[in-house]
């Protein structure tokens, strides 16, 4: 079996913890083998770069020098900070030899064998293109709005992955197990991301007006892939509807929770629970029970 | 009354004067043109009119390129295709050009003057010598697929035509391989055609294609595995079309309506064909021979016919009465049955050899139970499958009791639990060796099994059959992990140890599958058997009986019987369509056997045209496909099933079988359901034609005229095409605007067909930017008027135009586009960033920023994108076909001083793929390439062209008229709404009327012949065709009579279709009454018709080019080349123009200097040109062929000449501004003059301003200058190379850098010249400032106020229209425009030519141009003129007017109305007093009749149309029918 270098980040170790259980338990269910790398450590992504942009740069390289020296010849990357940050670094040593050299002395790895960067996105539809039709049971009621936000297609040069002006990754793999998703405007706009720190009340504009857009849409639930994406959505919700007097109460899922749903993945795999808005009634029909935490 | 000159005079010779000895000619007389949009046409045109034969080759099934889809033309507003659509017919009608629709150029060999061209045609399935056009294919046709003209907003017919003008006006069909569906059913049965009938409602003849290859339409309907259904594409959306459902349906149809069968065939052969066993395979096999008129006997051995149909399928699957109906259809066309006849038993195959059968079908079937020989099966209550259900057909006694297991995983198996089931048993189990997956049972059958309570066990093996008493108790099973065939079918199963277990059972039928009974087979039959089945070859199906196939020889003289076999008995128990499959194949080859032909080849299976899963999710995301679940079976509730024989499935209605027909996507196009060729009534359809043939041709040069393809903004996904569906393209919009299209000319927008409020317009979509760096030249006025025709029809609609600059660059735009502004159109100058879809609503969000920096979110209802020109793989492919270089984006490479030559020497090229370039210019270039063709082939001119020859006018006069009248049916397009016959009936009472007919079409060729047939033999001297239009068809009626040796001026054509049956559809009786009108008034006429003649006029050869610039030099050589004689005069003492002040050229390292002296020193050296320079033209006399002109030189002399043609090449002047300290500040220069300063190094260059648009743009010259931008970017990009530190500076209003110009505009930026805008109306100032000048203006894009320090300004000054220009238009009797530039004829099509005949115009005579386009223009003129002076004579239209000296005063009042200037007043003397009369120019004058209807005294008249011929049309007309 394949298996591919898995790198959590610190999102999926704290805040998106339920990405992590549940994609975890989706390639399980899939048979495809992740290897968390034992000694991964920060992908320099957020602040980093602005200190030292070499620094911003050997981080990420020398992360995948690890999995290089382990012998794994792909890495999954689920949050789309790190998965940027990679493939960012990837781009520039690529584009200048210069760089390269320096940066092999810093991080005391060649780097002429480069380790190549998934998204799970990416990976997963590779992985789905040759299987015959998968399960999809219990999610005819859904109508998903995929989210994609700002940071995962782009730049487009760099990550190379999907259309940045229309995403269809997302879209297809669910459809693929049996969800309808939606065709909708701001699939790519901004949510704020880290403007919570200095300007919140943008930050609650911008997520207002996705809200807005995915329920004209017709959307009831959202599907994202970035844990900054679901942080602003999800947690955001409440104060948005307080702020602007509206009721939204829009489930905000993993892409990978919804499809380890339909591969039969239990509820209690799915970290359904770390949710603000409540996917459960949504999902299941009812809140399962406190043996569910 | 108007005619096109041309349009009778192709039919002249262009012989040369008989006696003068023609050299061989070195060359081939014959150009290649590659596309047929304007440029290719004008090519063509100018070509064939002027000696040479011409091949058209066009790649789509009509000419008429992009221009035919455009709704109206900018600036004039005209509609795109009234003035397209003559000069399709005239390309359509010539002689000489011959069009090759669907056509690509695929090979070039050879050199310049002498090329071998291969050409590859696809078949458009339709005989164009018989296709008249009529349409009534298309009524029939039922297959719908996107209509490509209109862009995919609408539809078309498999069978159609490109659009209603079209030229070819045949049709074409549309067809891919076949479909899926077809492909994967055995009996080939054209599963798309049916479906595509039903979907129509024509369900007789949807079961009428079903039968073509499956007979046993209800039999299929119902048991078939539909393979058609796994393989069908829209597997790739949802669901399959339920295809077995739609036959179903077709069958009950058949049943319930019980239309008649088709007749019996008679037996046209004698010899007698056997099929033994009645069967599928039997039956179809017999059926097949009898409708080839096969005498056949059917031997069965039982006593009813459809074998195991009949014998075993439960009635809740195959009701009998059905199974009745499809043999009665299989009998119908006669066959001889003969029941209770077993072979071997009741005859041999020895007594059918004697009985003097030739052939015998063996097709017995496989009627044999097999046994499970596993310990026990002999006891008591077991029993074997086809015993059982031939039990429960019959309705024999069946021992049944308790629980019942059945053993086996089949169909049949199948058929037997369920069977069982409804005989009441409650416990029935089925047992079998596959797992359930692997069950050869249909999925839905389990489903329905499992359902009705039947319990299935899968992965077993049977150990033995336990008993008691000698009955069967149960059967000791065991569970297996695998089971597999191996190659020779020998089957292995893997047990798991340890898992017996016993399956209770009361009764047991063991249904594990059926072998045929060969018992019958004598061993010196010598046919073989092999494993218990008959062996044949498998392509023929034949035995190996002796004699007959021995060693192959399908043609053996052998008298033995031939013995074929097919269905269950060769290949074991099979399918209802494979046994069909093989009775069709049997009856193929008993055929060729007994025709002595040989076997068909197997055909290679071309792959099935597939949808991938890809492409399935793009096509739904366009919209093309829509989700649509299949209508469902209706079936009986549950709780009846179990317990009835009843059918489950209750069956579709009429409703839902059109509905779900409806889903079908057409995979193959055209279903060949062969509608069309029953409609066709020309006969002119044959589907089966090859689907490509090579064509090859010599010729002497090629033309490359493909046009462009317009910009696919899908790949620019931030604008959302394709995806949002109301945004659309620019070409889809002028569909929209096109009273042709799709809305029938409203506005409308895609999703909802709602009237749009708010349209918004994005230029630049494909164009200027990055990879496309260039302007597609169009679009900002096209654009323009999109926003002015769309307020046009849809009052109060709100257009914003978001730009970057706007590029009016020709007479009239600058005034077009401020017209916009006036009439309420936003301009923004902004590239909005994105466009976002308002969920529910489907408006767009617009985003975007305007001037001031604001950022804005406006909300419009339609979104326009002004998407670019562009090459695409298909010019790269012609490209490296036809030999010639591309330049980076993949426009042919072209030079500056040789705009219409490629790399390659002989291959010219035009339009578009030069350069995005405008129509006009489009024109003109194709001219010039047209005649550099000339001028390489001009020792072949008229070698290859074919003359058209008469015989001896008959002479009629004195004769009383005796009229033929034909009247035409127009397929139903006349007769379907007029009473044709009684028209015929009515003409024949009138007077003169000698014969009247009718005919189908009376233009085809066929009818020509006969009308040409009863002129001689009646001896009729007129000729009435009452059909359609004049416009389209009195030239080819006019030349059969002529060819009948009648004058062509004995004919009148009646419209009774455009003017009747076309506009009075629904009122049958008065339409055929208006009919006898018209008919009536046609013949009132044709009687007082005289003979007239075309007026030959001999040409003098030789051309006068007034004015030797670069434009005038290019005609002056052009036409020198081709061997006529030029005068070419000069005002200046040296040749060059203002050209010789240019010593750059832009993005073209030639020097222009040196160029421009190579082509002066030519002229004066060439024998054909006699050049004036210091002269002037003081007068011209005469008109087209025949000018004589005076030329005066500054010294005093004067010359008299004499030409056929005037070619205007007078060029412009160059505007002295007072603005900007010109002429006051030495360091103030023009653009003009600063190439000449720098070459001389007297620039000073370190810091250089450049201010655009003096002179032009103003109030005073509204237009703009057109050159200036490219030529201030081409000075500041030579400063910046010579000097790299110097500053310099454009300030302008908009950069107009169009085409290819546009790349030099990004170069320089990326050199560091800076650009400024000014604002509008106010020009910089310039002023001198400490020994500097100083240059002030606002900033536009910073909205701040900059000064700039320069050593030298430059000013872009305005070309201006020479001002003799008024006196030269005044000597020519030709107009000037507006602005003071001559004015050409049309500005869209004839560019260089004037209204007047025989007289040109090029270069910045006729507006502000570059150089290349001047060049091009030059050469363009010597094109036009060349059809004229290429001839000795040229024929002039008798249809003129006439004055009538007796009556005419000279009052002169149709003077002024005359449009030509035709009429003059002349005085002369009677009786010594001075009288004043009219006199008109015959070669002026057009026949447009003004002059008749303006004389009060009825003294002038026009030819043909003489005020008694008028009268006795209003007589006729006026007339009270009797």
């Amino acid at each position: 079996m394949k298996r591919y270098a898995y790198y959590p980040g610190c999102s999926l170790e704290k805040m998106a913890q339920e990405y992590d259980v549940s994609f975890r338990n989706l390639c399980d269910r899939l048979g495809i083998g992740l290897e968390e790398m034992k000694d991964w450590f920060c992908c320099g992504a957020g602040m980093v770069g602005n200190i030292s942009p070499l620094l911003g740069l050997a981080v990420p390289l020398k992360n995948l020098a690890i999995a290089h020296q382990r012998g794994l010849a792909q890495l999954v990357s689920p949050c789309a900070a790190c998965y940027n940050q990679f493939k960012r670094a990837q781009h520039e040593v690529a584009a200048d030899p210069k760089l390269r050299a320096e940066l092999e002395e810093i991080i005391e790895y060649p780097l002429e064998h480069s380790v190549e960067v998934l998204h799970p996105l990416e990976m997963l539809e590779r992985e789905l293109d040759a299987r015959p039709q998968l399960a999809h049971d219990g999610v005819d009621h859904l109508r998903v709005a995929c989210y994609y936000g700002c940071l995962l297609t782009r730049p487009p040069k760099v990550v190379t992955f999907d259309n940045c002006e229309d995403p269809q990754s997302m879209d297809r793999l669910l459809r693929r197990v049996g969800i309808e998703t939606l065709d909708w405007p701001q699939k790519t706009a901004c949510c704020g991301a880290f403007y919570a720190m200095v300007n919140p009340s943008k930050v609650l504009e911008l997520t207002h007006a996705i809200l807005e857009g995915a329920t004209q849409a017709g959307a009831n639930a959202f599907a994202v892939a970035c844990p900054v994406c679901h942080l602003n959505l999800d947690a955001r919700q409440p104060e948005v509807n307080q702020t602007y007097g509206t009721n939204f109460n829009l489930p905000v899922f993993y892409f990978s929770q919804l499809m380890a749903f339909t591969q039969g993945v239990p509820a209690e795999g799915l970290g359904l629970w770390r949710h603000v808005v409540d996917p459960q009634p949504l999902l299941l029909g009812a809140p399962v029970g406190a043996s569910a935490r | 009354m108007w005619s096109i000159l041309n349009l009778y005079c192709w039919a002249r010779l262009w012989a040369r004067p008989p006696g003068e000895a023609m050299a061989e000619p070195s060359t081939i007389g014959a150009v290649l043109v590659v596309g047929g949009g304007v440029a290719g046409m004008q090519a063509a045109l100018d070509l064939a009119d002027s000696g040479f034969k011409v091949y058209l080759a066009e790649k789509e099934s009509s000419i008429g390129g992009t221009m035919a889809q455009l709704d109206k033309t900018f600036p004039s507003n005209d509609c795109a295709m009234c003035i397209l659509a003559p000069r399709l017919v005239s390309v359509g009608r010539h002689l000489n050009i011959e069009i090759l629709r669907n056509t690509d150029l695929v090979r070039v060999d050879g050199q310049p003057g002498n090329f071998q061209v291969e050409l590859k045609r696809r078949a458009t399935f339709i005989d164009p010598t018989k296709c008249t056009g009529c349409g009534e294919c298309t009524q029939v046709c039922p297959v719908e697929l996107p209509n490509e003209f209109n862009l995919g907003l609408s539809s078309r017919k498999a069978i159609y035509k490109r659009y209603p003008q079209a030229v070819p006006a045949q049709f074409a069909i549309s067809k891919r391989e076949r479909p899926p569906c077809q492909a994967a059913c055995s009996a080939g049965t054209n599963v798309q055609a049916y479906v595509a009938l039903t979907g129509q409602g024509k369900f007789a003849e949807a079961l009428a294609v079903v039968r073509e290859h499956m007979p046993f339409a209800s039999v299929c309907g119902r048991i078939c595995l539909h393979r058609c259904e796994q393989e069908c594409n829209r597997n790739q959306v949802d669901e399959p079309v339920a295809i077995m459902h739609i036959k179903r349906f077709l069958a009950e149809w058949d049943f319930q309506h019980k239309p008649s069968l088709p007749p019996s065939v008679e037996k046209t052969h004698e010899e007698r064909v056997a099929v033994i066993g009645g069967g599928p395979a039997g039956l179809t096999c017999a059926h097949d021979l009898a409708k080839r008129g096969y005498p056949v006997t059917l031997f069965e051995s039982s006593s009813k016919l459809g074998g195991m149909l009949r014998a075993c399928v439960p009635e809740f699957r195959l009701p009998e009465e059905y199974l009745d109906r499809d043999i009665e259809y299989l009998l119908s066309p006669g066959i001889d049955v003969l029941t209770n006849m077993a072979l071997g038993k009741d005859f041999t195959l020895e007594e059918l050899e004697n009985q003097g059968y030739k052939a015998v079908f063996l097709a017995t079937g496989a009627h044999r139970s097999k046994r499970l020989p596993i310990p026990g099966h002999e006891l008591q209550g077991i029993s074997l499958n086809i015993d059982f259900l031939r039990k429960a057909r019959t309705g024999e006694p069946v021992d049944l009791t308790g629980r019942v297991l059945v053993v086996g995983g089949g169909n049949v198996a199948m058929d037997v639990a369920r069977t069982v089931r409804r005989m009441g048993i409650e416990h029935v189990t089925m047992a079998c060796l596959e797992s359930r997956d692997k069950m050869t049972a249909h999925a839905w059958e389990i489903q329905e099994a499992l359902d009705e309570g039947i319990e299935i066990i899968n992965d077993v093996t049977f150990k033995q059959f336990l008993g008691r008493d000698g009955w069967v108790t149960g059967t000791e099973a065991k569970r297996i992990s695998s089971m597999a065939f191996d190659k020779t079918g020998r089957l292995t199963v893997n047990e798991i140890p340890g898992t017996e277990f016993v399956i209770p059972a009361d009764r047991v039928i063991v249904a594990i599958g059926q072998t045929p009974d060969l018992g019958y087979l004598d061993p010196k039959n010598q046919v073989s058997v092999r494993r218990g089945l008959v062996e044949v070859d498998t392509q023929t199906l034949a035995t190996a009986h002796p004699g007959v196939f021995a060693g192959g020889d399908v043609v053996a003289e052998a008298p033995h019987l031939r013995i074929f076999a097919g269905g269950d008995v060769v290949t074991g128990t099979a399918f209802v369509v494979d046994g069909v499959a093989a009775g069709h194949k049997a009856a193929e080859s008993i055929e060729c056997c007994l025709r002595g032909k040989p076997f068909p080849e197997p055909k290679p299976k071309a792959e099935p045209p597939r949808l991938t899963r890809e492409l399935a999710e793009q096509k739904l995301r366009q919209g093309d496909i829509k989700r649509e679940p299949r209508v469902p079976m209706p079936q009986q509730p549950i709780a009846e099933r179990a317990i009835s024989f009843a059918e489950t499935e209750i069956g579709y209605t009429q409703e839902m079988a059109v509905a779900e027909a409806q889903r079908c996507l057409n995979c193959g196009l055209c279903s060949e359901c062969l509608q069309c060729v029953t409609a066709c009534q020309a006969h002119a359809i044959n589907h089966f034609l090859p689907r490509e043939e090579f064509l090859s041709y010599k010729v002497g040069a090629i033309i490359l005229a493909p046009g462009l393809e317009s910009f696919n903004p899908e790949s620019k996904p931030e604008y959302g095409y394709n995806r949002y569906p109301n945004v659309v393209t620019s070409l889809e919009f002028e569909r929209i605007l096109s009273p042709s299209g799709p809305f029938a000319g409203k506005v409308r927008r895609p999703s909802d067909q709602a009237a749009p409020q708010k349209v918004a317009f994005i230029q630049c979509v494909g164009s200027r930017e990055v990879g496309r760096n260039y302007c597609s030249s169009v679009c900002c006025m096209y654009t323009a008027k999109q926003a002015l025709i769309g307020k046009e029809h849809q009052p109060g609609l709100d257009c914003t135009v978001f730009y970057i600059d706007i590029r009016a660059v020709s007479k009239g735009f600058e005034n077009y586009i401020e017209r916009a502004k006036t009439e309420g159109v936003h301009y923004v100058r902004c590239r909005p960033s994105a466009i976002r879809e308002v969920p529910g609503s489907r408006d767009l969000i617009v985003e975007y920023a305007d001037e001031n920096g604001v950022s804005h979110h406006e909300v419009f209802n339609m979104v326009v994108l002004a998407v670019g020109l562009t090459p695409d793989a298909g010019h790269r492919d012609l490209a490296r076909i036809a030999g010639v270089e591309l330049e980076e984006f993949g426009f042919c490479k072209t030079r500056s001083f040789s705009p219409t030559h490629t790399s390659r020497p002989g291959v010219f090229v035009c339009g578009p793929f030069d350069q995005p370039m405008d129509i006009p210019d489009t024109v003109a270039g194709a001219s010039a390439a047209a005649s550099n063709a000339m001028s390489l082939l001009m020792d072949s001119r008229g070698t290859l062209v074919r003359p058209k020859e008469y015989p001896p006018e008959r002479d009629v006069s004195g004769q009383e008229p005796r009229v033929g009248v034909f009247v035409c049916h127009c397929g139903t397009n006349i007769a379907g709404v007029v009473d044709v016959e009684q028209v015929v009936q009515y003409a024949r009472t009138l007077p003169n009327v000698a014969y009247a007919e009718r005919n189908l079409y009376t233009c085809s060729d066929d009818t020509q012949k006969r009308i040409r047939e009863k002129i001689d033999e009646l001896n009729l001297n007129r000729v009435v065709v009452a059909s359609c239009t004049p416009r389209t068809h009195e030239a080819l009626f006019r030349d059969t009579i002529r060819e009948a040796g009648l004058n062509q001026y004995f004919f009148e054509l009646a419209n009774i279709r455009d003017q009747c049956s076309w506009v009075h559809m629904r009122e049958h009786e008065k339409a055929t009454e208006k009919a006898k009108d018209l008919v009536r008034i046609a013949i009132a006429k044709v009687r007082l018709d005289v003979p007239l003649y075309t007026r030959p006029l001999k040409v003098t050869q030789a051309a006068l080019v007034i004015g030797g610039g670069p434009a005038g030099m290019t005609t002056a050589l052009e036409l020198a080349d081709q061997g006529f004689k030029v005068y070419l005069v000069e005002k200046h003492k040296e040749l060059g123009g203002h050209a010789r002040d240019q010593r750059y050229l832009l993005w073209d390292e030639e020097d222009p200097h040196l160029r421009l002296s190579q082509m002066m020193a030519r002229i004066h050296s060439h024998p054909n040109i006699q050049l004036f320079l210091n002269s002037q033209v003081t007068a011209v006399l005469g008109s087209i062929g025949n000018f004589k002109s005076t030329i005066a030189i500054q010294d005093g002399q004067q010359f008299e000449v004499g030409h056929g043609v005037v070619i205007v090449a007078t060029g412009a002047e160059r505007y002295q501004p007072t603005e900007c300290l010109y002429g006051q500040d030495p360091r103030v220069v023009r653009n003009y003059d600063v190439e000449q300063l720098m070459a001389a190094g007297k620039l000073k260059t370190d810091s250089v301003v450049l201010i655009q648009c003096v002179g032009s743009r103003t109030p005073e010259r509204s237009y703009c200058s057109r050159n200036c931008c490219a030529e201030s970017i081409k000075i500041a990009l030579r400063i910046r190379e010579e000097n790299p530190v110097s500053q310099v500076y454009v300030l302008y209003r908009d950069i107009r850098t169009y085409g290819l110009r546009e790349h030099s505009y990004r170069k320089a930026r990326e050199l560091g010249v800076r650009f400024i805008r000014y604002p509008d109306w106010q020009l910089p100032e310039v002023t001198p400032h400490n020994g500097r000048l100083h240059v002030t203006t606002e900033d536009q894009l910073t909205r701040t106020r900059i000064e700039l320090e320069a050593d030298t300004v430059v000013l872009a000054a305005a070309t201006v229209p020479n001002p003799g220009n008024k006196e030269l238009g005044q000597l020519l009797k030709v107009p000037l425009g507006e602005e003071g530039f001559f004015l050409e004829a049309h500005r869209k099509l004839r560019p260089v030519d004037f209204a007047s005949d025989g007289v040109f115009l090029c270069g910045t005579a006729h507006s502000p141009m570059g150089l290349r386009e001047a060049l091009a223009q030059g050469g363009g003129a010597a094109a036009r003129a060349a059809t004229i002076l290429s001839r000795d004579v040229i024929d002039l239209e008798p249809t003129i007017s006439h004055v009538v000296h007796d009556n005419c005063d000279g009052c002169a009042y149709c003077v002024d109305p005359c449009p030509f200037k035709a009429i003059t007043v002349v005085e002369y003397q009677v009786d010594g007093a001075t009288k004043k009369r009219v006199q008109v120019n015959e070669s002026i004058c057009k026949g447009c009749g003004t002059c008749q209807a303006t004389c009060p005294k009825n003294a002038i008249f026009v030819w043909h149309f003489r005020p008694e011929q008028l009268l006795a049309e209003i007589h006729a007309a006026l007339e009270v029918r009797a």
